[in-house]
């Protein structure tokens, strides 16, 4: 039992749906296919395969002058160590889902590849220092560019949304992101136990600025009570959104509020900033276009910045 | 020690429903099949720590790829998360609540399968969602207060 209402209300809108659950795949099945999987696994997972998927991280890496540190391939996850500036960042291809908290000085990068080449994410905030973000970790589960099956990996065309969705925790700040487009909503929860004078937001948008502005719209939905922060959809075009909780309720329609939307297909360059939370505070961008922006929390990283995830 | 059939046999009927509720009940066997086999490429079951709570991670991450799967794919682009035959949950004694149940986002029903149907406490299925046990809250919460719109309806 639960602590928790409407348990008969719930097992009863469940039955139904439960009542439909096929049956268990036979036993032996599922060891047929993990065998084949296995075979299948040895074929296509080469080292340059591997090279190849993280490359085109590279690729957008490169465009805000990062440099490579170093590398490792192997049946296991394969941590890419870059830089941007003098701050390495990590990148890793994973095997399972994992977090993942690098110590020492310098930054982590929560990598989420699941599976070989089926979810790739970069999360960069250059400056988590995790000497003083004790067990701090960025965790985002990303957009899918590598087939599961092992076929070809691939950037998303021009135009084609992707998902980006996950759970961020940056020195005990929890955001969870779960964003899935086309056309479902974007919602950023704050953790329960945030304070909302610490938040900072946020937030990623799918797919190109310009080809995404034209496929989505976003009706911000700030729920301060239960510390939820919704985009939602209604109708063609984007609207990216940066939210600044900063402790007072959100008037959307009062234009001091701390809130910054930022407008239909607006570009970010390289060196620029943006405003956050209406108190002159600008937060820097890197990256030479801001496809996946993410605003780590200035409180978290002690230089706000703008962390980008391109496929560009 | 369990032998990885016995693992699998204990756990399966749970994996197939929460599949069921994640994606639909045409999938859900390939999902778990997928999972699982995908598991034993890496080891034997009998060497994780606690199977149940992985395999359902793994069931709840597939379930995501099978969502992506379908965006990409469809031109009509559904909406993202639902399963598409909720129209055939008629026989439902509460086809409002049946409805807002499966519109949930898929962790947020995820959660609600695991602590109303499975009777986990949210510390436990925060284990299987690799959250928080407030964030496991925070999704019931928003569950019930769709579902009380669903009532007040």
């Amino acid at each position: 039992m639960t602590e928790f209402g409407h348990q008969r209300e719930m097992r009863a809108a469940l039955a139904p749906v439960v009542a439909r659950a096929p049956d268990v795949p036979p036993w032996d099945d599922v060891v047929a296919r993990s065998e084949a999987m296995d075979g299948a696994r040895s074929g296509a997972r080469t080292p340059m395969a591997i090279v190849a998927a993280v490359a085109g991280v590279v690729v957008v890496s490169a465009v805000a002058g990062v440099m490579w540190l170093g590398s490792g391939v192997s049946d296991g996850p394969t941590i890419d160590l870059r830089s941007v500036g003098d701050r390495p960042v990590v990148l890793a291809e994973l095997t399972e889902p994992f977090e993942w908290t690098v110590g020492e000085r310098g930054s982590v990068a929560g990598y989420f590849l699941r599976d070989g080449f089926d979810d790739v994410v970069c999360a960069m905030p250059p400056d988590l220092d995790l000497g003083e973000c004790d067990g701090a970790f960025v965790r985002l589960l990303g957009f899918s560019l590598w087939p599961s099956d092992g076929g070809v990996p691939r950037w998303p065309p021009d135009g084609e949304i992707v998902a980006v969705e996950g759970v961020w925790e940056i020195d005990g700040l929890l955001v969870e992101s779960v964003g899935r487009a086309p056309f479902d909503d974007l919602v950023v929860d704050l953790a329960a136990s945030l304070d909302p004078s610490d938040a900072a937001w946020l937030l990623h948008s799918n797919g190109p600025p310009v080809t995404m502005a034209a496929q989505l719209t976003g009706t911000l939905r700030i729920d301060l009570e239960h510390r939820c922060v919704t985009v939602m959809r209604d109708g063609d075009g984007l609207e990216q959104v940066v939210v600044f909780a900063d402790g007072a309720r959100l008037d959307l329609s009062d234009p001091a509020a701390p809130v910054l939307i930022l407008a239909d297909g607006e570009r970010f360059v390289d060196g620029s900033s943006i405003e956050l939370g209406g108190g002159g505070r600008r937060v820097p961008i890197l990256g030479g276009n801001q496809q996946y922006p993410v605003v780590i929390p200035e409180a978290c990283t002690g230089e706000a910045d703008v962390v980008f995830l391109s496929a560009d | 020690m369990q032998s990885d059939r016995d693992i699998y046999e204990a756990v399966g009927g749970d994996l197939v429903r929460l599949a069921t509720v994640l994606v639909g009940p045409d999938e859900a066997p390939d999902v778990v099949s997928r999972v699982v086999a995908r598991r034993l490429t890496r080891g034997p079951l009998s060497e994780l720590e606690e199977p149940r709570q992985y395999l359902m991670r793994s069931v709840v991450n597939e379930a995501k790829n099978v969502h992506r799967s379908r965006s990409r794919q469809s031109v009509a682009y559904e909406r993202v998360g639902t399963p598409a035959d909720i129209d055939d949950m008629a026989e439902s004694h509460f086809p409002d609540v049946t409805e807002a149940v499966m519109s949930l986002p898929d962790r947020q029903r995820a959660a609600v399968f695991l602590v109303y149907w499975l009777g986990f406490a949210p510390t436990d299925a925060a284990r299987v969602l690799r959250c928080r046990p407030g964030t496991v809250r925070r999704y019931l919460t928003i569950a019930l207060r769709k579902i009380e719109e669903a009532l007040d309806d």
